[in-house]
């Protein structure tokens, strides 16, 4: 009663104690009373980074013209923060050891790149690609609907009927796979998924395309439907993500690591070597500028999830799981979402990379930017968001400007995270930032021993 | 009816070289949990120096230069993974699981980098060092379903290797002294077990059972190519994830059993590797959330 009673009464500044609490106190209850107002005082550096960023990027864009790689180069890095960000959320934070995060950025890729090489999507019509993206996504959403329902009917009791089609279910997913692999390498229409998937599509396709007039092909236009393409690519992976997640969220670490494994495997070899190598990239689109916009908002992104209540659980579940799970924090659902959320940065990534005016090398997506991409972490410091910001901008240098001494580079990072781990294992910034957590972080989400 | 008969047999004596690799990985497994993942590239190794020794021969090995250059590239991957082990292992081993396995990956990238390096420098090749006898048009119709000289060798090899394997694990004091360290290593190690000596005495079983069955898997590969060198090992990977850790002959069973469907899918459905790798992964997946009983959690201790 005492509490409800409490509640109901108005905010009143505190009548006696430390006075300097006052004006902050006032300062508070005014911002509190103006949305816009909150909005502006606890965004206001990222608001300020983006607009420089944005500047910034048009005058690295501009040299384009002239034939300089910076832009290219540049745009790069911005894609390993990404990369890197995603991974820190997952190695860093939530402590689950992950080699399939270029695995999961080749996917998000493929999933743009495949149908802008094969023409089936142009990102100057959004609307138009926003149609097969659905569709392609209804049809798979069915697929991912029966395997679900296979699942279901596993675990609904001990008897032998209940297997039969769940046993069914995989075998039309593993039949559709390869069906669509054999018609991939035969270089034919798959004849089983795409003579019932296909026309499906399409139709979807069509109908929605006649409801709505399509837009010319203006800049706007190809920056909506680039955001469509990374909305795709960031389901796409963040999808792959959450199925191997749902298998290895209560298992061993090392089921996630030698699975991880396998997945990098397969996106390499199974999609990228005989993927598209080069897709119908726009003319004069500012590339730069979006990657270091979207590396700018993944850091914060990140940055404010490790200090907020979902970051403390995965923290707590990484440190001691049981005493995590006493408290009420669901360790596999914490897992869970660490590597979706790490994945889906790793889709974004992949989106932006189809559109970097360089040939894709099915090398970038395998086990080896795997692990160096875990490199990065572990030299940066797990722990030291900022340490890994600076860690994936240095090392991503080489792989961007000489990308002939890429895989010699990944070596040296090998190296470089074998001694890390036997010397200093808190990595470069011994686990400290750069910057306060209250800079990046909206200023009343922090709660005070958070800084200290 | 032939025709698939003898591919069977061809996909079993490709499982068979899966099941070596896999025998090294559980005897790992075995010995420590956190196990080796830079083992998984022993096998490429293997096929480098065998694909450099054969190409030298010209293709073609006679059976003194075979044993030689099997036990040529045994000794050397031995060496290499037990200087590794002490190098690099052994002063992380006091640290939490997260770091040895960490640690262990940047091992992995270190010996990937190297061999795609390699490879790309001096490229090997591996030709099939006896003839098939199957493709002989001399070969009545009749008796078309013959076991290739390829084929026997490969099967005494891994049968030979397995048991020898098997027999040190469950007859002999060393196994039992193995088996004890990886089950409670303080409590090996109060009753007088030297811990140390029975790690690296494991790792360097596991690079030689990993590193013939590499040799066998390359044999038959032919051509080798950075990916052709990776695939044993991370198949295997994915026969540990299927089977469970604490279950070395399952290990092994399942490793053989996805060699012989990944080549019987892959010389029936065919012709490339495009479909190999994803039904691979695709079987870990499903295996994965059907709940291996080893691997299985509470949904709390998976650290």
């Amino acid at each position: 009663m005492a509490l409800q009673q409490r509640k109901s009464e108005p905010p009143q500044a505190p009548q006696s104690g430390n006075d300097s609490l006052a004006p902050a106190w006032g300062r508070a209850h005014v911002v509190r009373r103006h949305p816009w107002l909150e909005f502006i005082t606890s965004n206001g550096i990222l608001i300020a980074a983006v607009v420089m960023v944005f500047v910034l990027g048009r005058m690295i864009n501009g040299l384009a013209a002239t034939g300089s790689s910076l832009p290219v180069g540049l745009s790069l890095i911005a894609i390993h923060v990404i990369l890197a960000m995603g991974l820190q959320l997952v190695a860093g934070s939530s402590g689950q050891i992950s080699l399939g995060q270029a695995a999961f950025y080749g996917l998000g890729a493929y999933a743009v790149a495949a149908p802008l090489a094969s023409q089936q999507v142009n990102l100057a019509y959004p609307a138009d690609a926003a149609c097969f993206y659905l569709a392609t996504g209804a049809c798979v959403a069915a697929i991912l609907i029966a395997a679900a329902m296979g699942l279901w009917l596993i675990r609904l009791s001990g008897r032998l009927l209940p297997w039969l089609p769940s046993f069914l279910f995989w075998a039309i997913i593993l039949w559709c796979v390869m069906d669509l692999a054999m018609a991939a390498e035969l270089g034919q229409q798959p004849y089983l998924v795409w003579s019932r998937l296909g026309p499906a599509i399409h139709a979807m396709h069509e109908t929605i395309l006649h409801s709505i007039a399509p837009t010319p092909s203006t800049a706007g236009s190809i920056a909506l439907g680039m955001l469509v393409a990374m909305a795709a690519g960031t389901v796409t992976a963040s999808g792959a993500a959450w199925i191997v997640s749902l298998t290895t969220s209560n298992r061993s670490a090392m089921h996630l690591v030698l699975l991880t494994a396998a997945v990098a495997l397969m996106v390499r070899s199974s999609l990228w070597e005989n993927g598209p190598h080069a897709v119908l990239v726009f003319r004069d689109f500012p590339i730069f500028s979006w990657c270091a916009i979207a590396a700018l908002l993944a850091v914060v992104m990140i940055w404010r999830l490790v200090y907020a209540n979902i970051g403390r659980a995965m923290e707590a579940v990484r440190e001691d799981a049981i005493a995590a799970a006493t408290v009420g924090i669901q360790p596999r659902r914490q897992r869970t979402q660490a590597l979706t959320i790490g994945a889906a940065l790793a889709g974004i990534a992949g989106a932006l990379r189809t559109q970097v005016p360089r040939e894709i090398d099915a090398i970038e997506f395998g086990l080896m930017p795997g692990i160096a991409l875990l490199a990065v972490v572990v030299i940066g410091g797990m722990h030291s968001i900022s340490g890994v910001v600076l860690a994936a901008i240095v090392l991503g240098i080489v792989p961007a400007f000489w990308p002939e001494w890429q895989i010699t580079w990944y070596g040296v990072m090998a190296v470089g995270m074998l001694a890390m781990l036997r010397w200093q294992p808190e990595g470069v910034l011994n686990n400290r930032e750069l910057w306060p957590p209250r800079l990046l972080t909206r200023q009343n989400a922090m709660p005070p021993e958070a800084e200290s | 009816m032939n025709e698939l008969l003898l591919r069977a047999i061809d996909s079993l004596s490709a499982g068979a070289a899966y099941a070596l690799v896999a025998a090294g990985v559980a005897l790992a497994l075995t010995v420590r949990k956190p196990v080796h993942l830079s083992l998984l590239a022993v096998p490429g190794v293997a096929m480098l120096i065998g694909g450099w020794v054969g190409g030298a021969a010209g293709g073609a090995l006679s059976p003194v230069m075979l044993i030689v250059t099997a036990s040529a590239t045994l000794i050397v991957c031995c060496g290499i993974w037990l200087i590794l082990d002490q190098m690099v292992d052994r002063p992380m081993r006091l640290n939490p699981p997260r770091v040895v396995l960490l640690s262990s990956a940047g091992l992995l990238l270190l010996a990937l980098v190297v061999i795609e390096r390699v490879t790309t420098l001096w490229p090997p090749s591996m030709s099939r060092l006896l003839p098939v006898t199957t493709s002989d048009p001399e070969v009545p119709a009749a008796h078309l379903v013959i076991v290739d000289s390829l084929d026997s060798v490969t099967w005494a090899i891994a049968l030979g290797a397995l048991g020898v394997v098997a027999l040190l694990m469950t007859r002999t004091k060393i196994g039992y002294a193995m088996r004890a360290v990886g089950y409670r290593p303080q409590t090996a190690g109060l009753l007088g077990i030297n811990i140390e000596r029975m790690i690296a005495t494991a790792v360097t079983i596991a690079a030689a059972l990993a590193a013939l069955g590499g040799l066998l898997y390359g044999v038959r590969q032919g051509h080798l190519e950075a990916a052709t060198l990776l695939r044993p090992g991370l198949v295997t990977a994915v026969a540990a994830i299927i089977a469970g850790p604490g279950r070395p002959l399952w290990i092994v069973v399942a490793a053989m059993g996805l060699g012989a469907i990944e080549s019987f899918v892959g010389t029936v459905w065919m012709t490339g590797a495009v479909m190999r790798d994803a039904m691979v992964v695709i079987i870990g997946l499903a295996a994965g959330l059907a709940q291996s009983a080893e691997w299985r959690g509470d949904g709390v201790t998976a650290t």
